[in-house]
């Protein structure tokens, strides 16, 4: 079956079954990931894939299927078993019905990316980035490019129809100067031309350079410029705390605060997936309502939250489009830019740090946003207004909602941001951020 | 009615045409279903099959896998096509040529018989069941005035069926039945505060592992101990103290600074730009990490555990692995591509947990063994400590030296004796710095369930991680500040 009559097929079949209602989506991926470490390509992965979802109400009970077999029969069973659990299921919270169609979607978002004839690119720009990071300085690059065409087509028993392609190219790459002497950079960007291998691989080779012969770093608080690598893993977290299902859960640093100022006035975060340059960008969500440009952090104020039909209903007011049918989620992330480039932010620090990315980012509370994040890769010493050297060994141990207040300034210089650690992609610039924690192990 | 073999025939025959000189193909059908409840109310109810196959193939040198849900001979060939073609296409840019270990491959069929299969348990009885629990966590905070706000719990149950054949003469067949249970709890109190547990329990058998766990009484003692430790909780001790980890923080740390650095693809770099690399180099065997008493094994063998498989997905056959032998590094975990760079064998490492990801080297059920001292035996020798029963966070770097993991259920120690509740008392210590430090592991081997992840794109693969309560001597509490 084609996708367009799998998803009538299923959304019937769903009204037939007893659902109230039903919304099914069709995800179709063109998939290809070259690996690169030690300078040389470890894996070409390629994947041709079609994914079924079904998720239907029975009044207010609600089930998903997911399958990969696209047989009738298969999509039959998906469908019979997602309304035998709905109907199985004891009454739950809110009921919302999914919206009701048609809408219209934006032309412009209905094909986003350039696809064609590109993928036989991607060696050559592997090869390139390994280049420029080794004549950089490092000794040793690793890292992925992946490029990804998805198409969607997505029906509804309300009269959602609509589909839509997008591709996008994503860039990875870690340098070494030596095994702890690191430098990471990635970016992702919807048109294969805006993706500079030797220009990631400069960057990413230049900051293990500097990062070479660190010395201990003492734990203690700093004011910090975290670069955008950082920023975006940090405003990824923030926009995931915004998610309504997480603050109705109790999960989130954010509950309660609605319309509070968390920020200072000068910093907005925006989620914009209406744009089609915007990675991430795409015409209507997993309900099929049209995007939506959605200020988060709206001067420095915490304008909303992130919701579906369903979270919108409990909260009483209206979706922001930005459904996951179960938990809603940001598609396109924007954090404002300054004026000045990350040497200006460095300059107005006295006696700090200059973190250049960071991993394993864990909650020691997610409700109070105690968290902790291990910093990788170039770390820096500041003093003065200026970078006097590198160090290493610290852990970043804070309050996200403390650390939001505490940002003093962003660079005018933003980067598309997403790599292993950050799913979203982000347009990051560095930030200043005044007063934060660093522990280091005790022995 | 498709007929797996004969694709999964096809493409081998494919590939060897096309100038494969290794090739492995993969069909995996993940068929399972789960259930979230969000503070007391029934979220979702969902149901996945994913099924489809994977395939390795080696041409020029240069690796390439592909994955489809095409189970057609068409879609088979064309997905042969594609694998080829992008590894041939990568060849010019591929520095060290991939082989694969010569190994006795596996001709075998596995299956985990459930005593209690998932589909005969009535989907409303598990409602009922997840309701009885939440309620349980609830009402057993309350005397202490401590309101649990946030309550996530999940129950899901899976089976995976998988079929592998090589170019090489592997063909292993294996059922494999899975279920686990997580729970995410946050407890908050008007005057003290918050605090926040999670934990996950998994086996690889049926219905019968969720009775057996009694998860009413984990969530009531659960809810019992975030309102203790939040009402009653002191500030850690500041100076110098010995330490008793319980089997929990035991089977974390395991996992986390002696399975993942001693992965054989971390250490050549091939995770570089994503999870990491390692503290340890190919030449570290030998290398003393930790006192004479520690001794840390991964064996996927394990009877009814969730990272079980007696095969892995290079149809090389499972056994126990000691990763730290007696204090020092032991053997890495490899599968056919790292045994075959390195000139040693593969240790059945290459696990892949869907059909559409490729094969590479993970853990399975990491433990440190247990040693012979009782509970009683461990604390009586303690003047002045801690007990930091189980965790609320940790992290670790990506060379796996520098750790953290913060208590959720502690108590001070004072003269051999348990004393009052310690508050998010952290470990931040390196790897070698805590396993040094244990002069003691006492006999009450547990077992806890983790999805681990790793890969990129990333998989989330079923592990155990186990532990005996241990105790370390004179290590300080923290993490340090100026």
């Amino acid at each position: 079956m084609k996708a367009e009559d799998i998803v009538e097929f299923a959304v019937k079949k769903a009204k037939s079954a007893g659902a109230t209602d039903a919304v099914s989506q069709v995800r179709e991926t063109d998939w290809a990931m070259i690996r690169f470490t030690n300078n040389g390509v470890t894996v070409s992965k390629v994947l041709k894939d079609t994914s079924v979802e079904i998720f239907l109400f029975v009044k207010e009970k609600r089930a998903g299927s997911s399958v990969s077999n696209l047989s009738e029969k298969a999509i039959e069973k998906a469908v019979l078993d997602a309304a035998k659990m709905a109907r199985m299921s004891p009454a739950g919270g809110t009921y919302a019905p999914l919206p009701k169609g048609r809408f219209r979607y934006n032309k412009k978002l209905l094909r986003i990316g350039k696809a064609a004839g590109k993928i036989e690119r991607l060696p050559g720009l592997v090869k390139e980035s390994i280049d420029s990071a080794k004549a950089t300085g490092a000794s040793r690059v690793a890292g992925s490019l992946v490029a990804e065409t998805r198409r969607v087509v997505q029906r509804s028993s309300t009269g959602i129809k609509g589909s839509y392609k997008t591709t996008s190219y994503n860039l990875n790459v870690r340098a070494f100067a030596d095994g702890e002497c690191t430098g990471q950079f990635a970016i992702i960007a919807n048109d294969i031309d805006e993706v500079n291998g030797g220009e990631i691989g400069r960057v990413a080779g230049d900051i293990a350079k500097r990062a070479l012969h660190p010395e201990q770093a003492q734990p203690g608080t700093y004011d910090v410029v975290l670069g955008p690598m950082t920023t975006a893993d940090i405003i990824e977290e923030m926009a995931g705390a915004s998610s309504a299902f997480y603050v109705d859960a109790g999960m989130s640093f954010f509950t309660d605060k609605l319309g509070a100022a968390l920020a200072p006035s000068h910093l907005c975060l925006v989620d914009d997936p209406t744009d089609p340059s915007n990675p991430g960008a795409c015409p209507f969500d997993d309900e099929g309502v049209p995007t939506q440009a959605n200020r988060i952090l709206s001067s420095g104020k915490l304008e909303t939250y992130l919701h579906n039909s369903t979270t919108a209903a409990k909260m009483k007011t209206r979706t922001t489009a930005n459904a996951g049918l179960v938990i809603p989620k940001p598609f396109s992330l924007q954090v404002s830019a300054g004026t000045g480039t990350i040497e200006d932010l460095v300059s107005k620090v006295d006696d700090g740090l200059y973190v250049t990315n960071n991993w394993y980012l864990r909650y020691q509370n997610m409700r109070s946003g105690d968290f902790s994040t291990i910093l990788r890769d170039g770390l820096f010493r500041v003093k003065g207004g200026q970078i006097v050297g590198p160090v290493r060994g610290l852990r970043l141990t804070d309050n996200l909602v403390k650390m939001l207040g505490n940002v003093e300034a962003t660079s005018s210089k933003r980067y598309w941001i997403k790599w292993w650690e950050v799913d979203t992609p982000v347009l990051a610039p560095a930030m200043l951020v005044r007063g934060v924690r660093f522990t280091k192990p005790t022995i | 009615m498709v007929d797996i073999e004969s694709l999964l025939s096809h493409a081998l025959e494919g590939a060897s045409k096309r100038g494969a000189s290794y090739s492995e193909v993969r069909y995996q059908a993940d068929i399972g279903s789960g259930i979230m409840l969000k503070n007391g109310v029934p979220e979702v109810a969902s149901s996945i099959d994913k099924t489809g196959i994977g395939l390795r193939v080696i041409v020029d040198g240069s690796l390439g896998f592909g994955a489809t849900n095409k189970l057609t001979k068409a879609g088979i060939l064309k997905l042969v096509d594609d694998a080829v073609a992008r590894a041939k296409a990568s060849s010019p840019v591929v520095s060290d040529p991939i082989r694969m270990s010569e190994e006795q491959l596996g001709h075998d069929r596995v299956e985990v018989k459930p005593r209690i299969k998932f589909d005969n348990v009535e989907f409303d009885q598990v409602v009922e069941l997840l309701k009885e629990v939440d309620s349980a966590a609830v009402l057993a905070a309350k005397p202490k005035e401590v309101d649990l706000v946030s309550r996530m719990l999940e129950l899901t149950s899976a089976v995976t069926h998988k079929h592998i054949i090589t170019s090489d003469g592997g063909d292993v067949e294996s059922t494999i039945p899975r279920n686990s249970f997580f729970y995410f709890l946050v407890g908050m109190h008007p005057q003290r505060g918050s605090a926040q547990r999670m934990s996950e329990r998994g086996e690889s058998r049926g219905w019968e592992a969720v009775e057996a766990w009694d998860l009413v009484e984990v969530l009531r003692q659960e809810g019992a101990t975030i309102a203790k430790v939040l009402v009653e909780g002191v500030p850690p001790p500041k100076d110098q103290v010995d330490l008793l980890a319980g089997g929990e923080v035991i089977g974390l740390v395991c996992h986390e600074s002696s399975g993942h650095p001693q992965e054989a693809d971390r250490i050549m770099g091939r995770e570089a730009a994503q999870a990491g690399e390692s503290y340890l180099s190919i030449t570290s065997l030998g290398m003393e990490v930790g006192s004479q008493v520690v001794n840390v094994v991964d064996d996927p063998t394990t009877p009814r555990s969730f990272g079980f498989y007696l095969y892995d997905e290079e149809c090389v056959k499972a056994r126990k692995r000691y990763l730290i032998k007696e204090g020092r590094i032991n053997e890495f975990l490899q599968n056919r591509e790292t045994a075959a760079a390195t000139g040693t064998s593969s240790n059945a490492a290459a696990r892949a947990t869907s059909y559409d990801k490729e094969p590479i080297i993970r853990m399975a059920n990491t433990y440190m063994e247990p040693g012979d001292h009782s509970f009683d035996e461990l604390i009586g020798d303690i003047k002045h400590g801690v007990f930091i029963k189980n965790f609320t966070e940790w992290n670790i770097d990506d060379r796996r030296f520098n750790q953290k993991y913060v208590g959720l259920e502690a108590y001070s120690i004072e003269n051999g004796e348990l004393g009052v509740p310690v508050r998010n008392p952290a470990i931040e210590m390196t790897t070698v710095g805590f396993f040094k430090a244990v002069d003691a592991v006492g006999d009450d081997l547990k077992h806890w369930a983790a999805t681990c992840g790793k890969g990129d794109p990333m998989q989330g693969a079923p592990v155990w991680t186990s532990g005996p309560t241990v105790r370390l001597r004179n290590v300080r509490l923290g993490g340090a500040e100026a």
